[in-house]
């Protein structure tokens, strides 16, 4: 069992138990709204856990060490930071496409940059949630610090990576 | 805090309104893309590992800040933000 799946059942549990010791509180209620999220994520959760081993069966690894391996210098980060800011994903296609990338012998620090670019300026999310509704003003400053936090983010997979490698 | 965008945003706009500044608001939003716990525990250390996943989030903690002092300090809000087209077509 991973530690993952351990932290989230006691979070469960420990939420469950609030939520029936609480009067006015339904655990009824909390079941049907968890049924429903449930059959809404988990047609996508189990067929994103095998995109990972596709890909990385699929994916050509000379090809993906070339572009980005953990050899391709500042140009295969760049190349992760833009493929991170164009994905028109969410996260459980992002992630195992990401896994899938490792396997496929890309660099950690660049796949590291790829998902930091998705989750800091994702331009989909940009034109798809921040400026509708944030309006322009508010959704701009948002993608600027995005676009000001990357170097920094750049630098610390590289570190990451030197650390785990 | 977990939530997807359609959560995170108009909460963002609305403390924005209230008199947040830009700085805080972004710091908000980088934060929940960044060092989200709730993906952290669903979705990255799944896939990445607990080293890998909680490395890259621990690595990740000073990005919101950084990015939070940076638009405070040069692109501040002037006025509070407009209506987004959003809420202009809803009404």
């Amino acid at each position: 069992m991973s530690i993952s799946l351990l932290i989230v059942a006691a979070l469960t549990g420990l939420a469950g138990m609030i939520v029936w010791a609480k009067p006015g509180k339904s655990v009824r209620e909390v079941l049907g709204i968890s049924w429903k999220q449930g059959v809404r994520v988990l047609p996508i959760v189990i067929p994103a856990a095998f995109i990972a081993g596709f890909l990385g069966e699929l994916l050509p690894e000379q090809f993906v060490s070339r572009l980005i391996g953990a050899d391709s210098g500042m140009l295969g980060l760049m190349l992760a930071a833009l493929g991170g800011s164009l994905l028109p994903t969410g996260p459980m296609v992002v992630l195992p496409v990401a896994a899938g990338l490792l396997q496929a012998d890309a660099g950690m620090a660049q796949v590291l940059t790829l998902y930091n670019a998705w989750t800091i300026v994702n331009i989909q999310r940009f034109i798809l949630w921040e400026h509708p509704l944030l309006g322009a003003s508010l959704a701009a400053r948002r993608y600027v610090g995005g676009l000001i936090c990357m170097p920094f983010a750049v630098l610390t997979t590289i570190g990451i990576a030197q650390l785990l490698t | 805090m977990p939530g997807g965008p359609w959560v995170i945003m108009p909460l963002m706009l609305a403390v924005a309104r209230s008199g947040a500044d830009a700085g805080a608001c972004v710091a908000f939003a980088i934060g929940w893309g960044t060092i989200g716990l709730n993906r952290l525990l669903v979705c990255e250390i799944p896939f990445f590992g607990l080293e890998m996943g909680g490395l890259r989030v621990l690595a990740a903690l000073p990005l919101p800040i950084i990015s939070g002092l940076l638009i405070r300090r040069y692109f501040p809000l002037t006025e509070p933000p407009s209506a987004p087209a959003a809420e202009r077509g809803a009404g």
